[in-house]
């Protein structure tokens, strides 16, 4: 009997093994992957240009032309004999008469005309009225879009237009810019898209503009993500069959007041909010199936609730930990308390049959807070202090950053700049009121970065975040 | 206590195994064989699968017996799911290390079988062989020959040209 070698997998599993190269790899390492893949013989030369089709990304109007051109000439195509292949998923960049060389309306019309199968588009826009289509051809297939503005702007205002075009088979939105001026003109307000949303994923959740996205969708909508959350009980009142809640960044005071009481099917909730009280643990329904979650007061929480047999159906759990890199006595102490935790946690969870999953952040989080009149964000990457996503050279002396207003504020981040040796400078992020130091307090205890030795100094200098040292890690910061 | 049912399954070579049922039944086509055909005490051929893949593959299902089914936390909003659905496991790393002639006789069991987490751990652990290599050196390691003609390989080329340059 011949050896089973490569050669005896059938088309559709070395398709799944090209797949699994375009899921694992970034797009450009996979198209390389793929490219060379192409080359290997005539078998994997047409499934490698099937995968390689079916998972378009396209942001330079050159080879938009080029691929134009490919699908265009498919009917003397090699590629064709062999096994119509179609575009599945297509990610555009479009740019408009700013940026020449990115796609424009009118191409990125023609790319759709030749791509009427796409089941997922993508589109990333320069913000400019002039490079979103006010119309789209026919997509009888597409249920999955992502619409977003390039370098993390605010939305367009054509984005509301283009939504409204949308085919009633869209089942999954993201819009993942803030919601500033992405409005809903009067005329439009009473006239909702016409799809049925299964998914929605935004920044800001509910909204004006949420609202009117979601207009014909209040029954259907069963998963929502989003980065900040407020009403979540109106929220659950008026989407009854939401059954999965991704908390990307943090809850309102208010939100996380109400919890998921009122939420009677959930059953995945995923909190990304470092600040997240135990408490909420607490609001989910028994039908909780899947609880994935970052801050580590939450697992001490959670421990309790299995062992207490609240969720009868609970299956998963994943923690997504941060190992701090950081040496010293402080750091060992928080590492004997999370290990601990971690012990527990599995040992309960293996009793109940509970599949238990570590996964590694690679940042030390996402913290937030409130303001007096506005928000603010600070996370901590790779040992750097950050204030929301946008980049200030490391030269930028960060107490400066405290006399620029507050809207400012919230769309700068300052690489390279230790904590520890600003910590006292940071404070005008808090509203300059040293008792609001401590809203950004958990993450230091959630043990981020090396600067928190270089930190403690300046830290046991004020009572307050002294005193709720000694309270979180005992022992750790001496009064 | 009663001892977990069991079920009996039966390879290519007439090898028999008995396994918990619950083991058993990470195989979609052995939980709907079960599920057609009723409880019985006869062994279920794997007309497919011989001894020493259907070992294998059972030390897989034994591990992961407890495992949720793929759909069963799989939020369809999060296309991350796509990706973290293949995230192989240490253990599944370890699993997976065989040669060459095992690793594609567990695909195509696992694709027979219908056990979708296995195939993705297959599927992946070939997809990581080919990364980062040049179409010979792919070629050396599976022992694939060339069978493109120089023509043909410039028409491939030319029509992938919209991807290069990245």
């Amino acid at each position: 009997m011949p050896a089973t070698t490569i050669n005896s997998l059938p088309n559709e599993l070395l398709l799944s093994v090209f797949e699994n190269v375009f899921v694992e790899e970034d797009s450009s390492s996979a198209y390389s992957t793929l490219l060379k893949t192409s080359r290997v013989c005539r078998r994997w030369g047409s499934a490698a240009a099937k995968v390689l089709l079916s998972n378009v990304e396209i942001t330079r109007r050159d080879d938009a032309l080029r691929l134009i051109h490919l699908l265009e000439s498919t009917s003397s195509s090699t590629v064709a004999e062999r096994d119509q292949p179609y575009v599945e998923r297509l990610t555009v960049g479009l740019g408009g008469v700013d940026e020449p060389k990115l796609l424009d309306d009118q191409l990125f019309l023609r790319l759709l005309s030749l791509t009427p199968r796409i089941r997922k588009l993508n589109i990333l826009h320069q913000n400019s009225l002039a490079c979103l289509p006010a119309q789209l051809p026919p997509l009888p297939f597409l249920s999955d879009v992502t619409i977003a503005p390039a370098g993390g702007a605010p939305a367009a205002m054509a984005e509301t237009t283009l939504i409204q075009q949308l085919p009633s088979s869209v089942r999954f939105l993201n819009l993942p810019a803030t919601e500033r001026t992405r409005f809903v003109e009067p005329a439009k307000a009473s006239c909702p898209p016409a799809f049925k949303l299964y998914g929605l994923e935004v920044q800001d959740f509910p909204s004006p503009s949420t609202n009117w996205v979601l207009g014909n969708s209040a029954e259907s909508l069963q998963c929502i993500s989003a980065v900040y959350f407020s009403k979540l009980a109106a929220i659950a009142e008026r989407h009854p069959n939401l059954r999965s809640v991704r908390v990307l960044g943090r809850l309102s005071p208010a939100a996380a007041k109400d919890g998921f009481t009122k939420f009677q099917r959930l059953e995945r909730v995923e909190i990304r909010d470092l600040s997240a009280q135990p408490a909420l643990l607490d609001t989910l329904p028994a039908t909780t199936r899947y609880v994935r979650f970052w801050a580590t007061p939450l697992a001490g929480k959670l421990t309790q609730l299995i062992e207490s047999n609240k969720f009868a159906d609970l299956k998963t759990v994943v923690w997504d930990h941060f190992t701090p890199a950081m040496k010293g006595p402080a750091a060992e102490r928080m590492a004997a308390v999370m290990k601990q935790t971690m012990n527990k946690l599995q040992e309960v969870c293996d009793l109940h049959g509970v599949r238990l999953k570590m996964a590694e952040r690679k940042d030390g989080g996402l913290r937030a807070g409130l303001g007096k009149d506005h928000a603010y964000e600070a996370s901590l990457h790779d040992s750097c202090f950050q204030i929301n996503d946008e980049s200030v050279p490391s030269s930028t002396p960060i107490s400066s950053l405290s006399k620029l207003p507050s809207r400012v504020l919230r769309h700068m981040q300052c690489d390279n700049v230790q904590i520890g040796s600003h910590f006292n400078a940071v404070s005008p992020f808090m509203d300059g009121v040293p008792g609001k130091w401590p809203a950004i307090w958990e993450d230091v205890f959630e043990g981020h970065g090396s600067w928190l030795e270089s930190a403690l100094p300046i830290l046991k200098t004020d009572p307050l975040i002294a005193a709720r040292a000694a309270v979180k890690i005992p022992g750790a910061f001496p009064l | 206590m009663s001892a977990a049912p069991q079920v009996t399954l039966e390879s290519s070579d007439g090898e028999k195994f008995k396994v918990d049922k619950e083991v058993a039944e990470r195989s979609v086509l052995i939980k709907n064989m079960i599920e057609d055909v009723g409880e019985s005490d006869n062994p279920i051929p794997l007309p497919n699968v011989n001894a020493s893949v259907l070992k294998k593959v059972l030390e897989y299902c034994e591990h992961h017996r407890g495992d949720p089914l793929p759909a069963a936390d799989a939020d369809p909003s999060n296309d991350d799911n796509r990706k973290r659905a293949t995230e192989i496991s240490d253990w599944d790393q370890k699993f997976i290390q065989v040669d060459q002639e095992m690793l594609f006789e567990i695909i195509l069991a696992a694709n027979y079988m219908d056990i979708k987490p296995l195939l993705d751990v297959g599927c992946k652990t070939v997809a990581n062989m080919i990364k980062g290599k040049t179409p010979e050196e792919i070629r050396k390691l599976f022992n694939i020959v060339n069978d493109f003609t120089p023509e043909e390989e410039a028409q491939i080329k030319k029509e992938n040209e919209w991807a290069e340059d990245r």
